[in-house]
């Protein structure tokens, strides 16, 4: 009987002792995932620097006196390197934030929502290829209207993830977040009233600006913020 | 509902004792980077320092006993800062990784515990 009782206290102290690893794991893990986001704003940055920026300053080059198709084939393949990279760091980063959120889920006796990832992984994937795609053809301005709009999209799932990871989101991922939504929003804007593409141009540049800023800090700046936890 | 999860409580318990009672996550440390490992696949044997508080004969003992009961493969891979020591987990790592989570997902909430854990 006595032996009973003292398995059963013991079995207590594990569930106590799991809990308490769990969320000594969680504390460590905010740290960690913060520099591990700088690689994903850093790709990001560079993808749109070449959706939107590049064959700007490109027109102003003899690259303009290229061929059409050859000026087409040239910039839907650095699209397409640069895409491809930056959709595998989303979905090993995003992974990695939906395995840290169960854990997260598990320790405090949530329902995890495990079974919608792979829907969510579908439909970032299909909002950033239509968008790419969208964005190489170049031709009009519907075609950067898609791109906006793909590009709007990945922000909102951006906040998403952010959050399951984090909880609360750190200050260079909501800075991040909101330069993307800001400078979709402003590029709607310069492209349905203002003289395009220059508004375009600035509102994108100055999120390349942030997000390179945002990378700076998450792998630099957020080490000492995360260890004085 | 609720008396359904008052009965069904005890189950866990004792199988979290069992896990526990095996050797290789006796101790909270390695349980601690085997959740670690479970969710982020490798870590550094600098991040797994940080995460364990530990001192770095410690961890090398703790790793060589989760190494030893295969649930993870520690190696030396070649970086650009230099030569780096990595902790993998294997397959049979993220089983176990799997039975820890539906272990800690299943137990009973208290909220008493959360208290002076965070405090």
């Amino acid at each position: 009987m006595q032996e009973d009782s003292f398995s059963n206290s013991k079995e207590e102290s594990n569930s106590t002792d799991l809990r308490a690893t769990a969320r000594e794991f969680l504390e460590f893990q905010r740290g960690f995932l913060r520099r591990r986001w700088a690689p994903y704003y850093s790709i990001w940055a560079c993808a749109v620097t070449a959706y939107f920026l590049v064959p700007f300053v490109l027109g102003f080059t003899p690259f303009s006196t290229w061929p059409q198709w050859a000026r087409l084939a040239t910039l839907a393949g650095v699209d397409l390197v640069l895409t491809a990279t930056a959709l595998a760091i989303t979905v090993l980063l995003w992974g990695l934030a939906a395995r840290t959120s169960e854990v997260r889920d598990a320790a405090e006796g949530r329902l995890s929502l495990t079974g919608t990832r792979n829907l969510i992984r579908f439909a970032i994937v299909l909002a950033v290829v239509v968008g790419s795609i969208a964005i190489s053809t170049r031709s009009d301005f519907a075609s950067l209207l898609v791109g906006d709009t793909s590009l709007l999209v990945l922000s909102l799932f951006l906040i998403l993830h952010l959050r399951r990871a984090f909880q609360p989101i750190p200050f260079e991922g909501w800075l991040a977040a909101a330069s993307f939504i800001g400078a979709a929003a402003l590029s709607y804007v310069s492209l349905l009233l203002l003289d395009y593409p220059f508004g375009h141009v600035v509102a994108w540049s100055a999120a390349i600006v942030v997000w390179l800023g945002c990378a700076a800090f998450a792998r630099f700046g957020a080490r000492d913020a995360a260890e004085d936890l | 509902m609720g008396e359904e999860g008052a009965s069904a409580a005890p189950e866990p318990l004792e199988s979290l004792g069992e896990q526990f009672s095996q050797e290789e996550l006796r101790s909270s440390t390695r349980v601690l980077i085997m959740l670690s490992l479970g969710v982020n696949r490798r870590m550094s044997f600098v991040a797994l320092l940080r995460l364990s508080h530990c001192a770095k004969g410690s961890l090398s003992y703790h790793l060589k006993q989760l190494e030893a009961a295969g649930l993870i493969r520690v190696s030396t891979v070649f970086t650009l800062g230099g030569p780096r020591v990595v902790a993998d987990i294997t397959e049979k790592g993220r089983a176990r990784f799997g039975e820890l989570m539906d272990e800690l997902q299943r137990l009973p909430i208290d909220h008493g515990a959360t208290e002076s854990v965070s405090s």
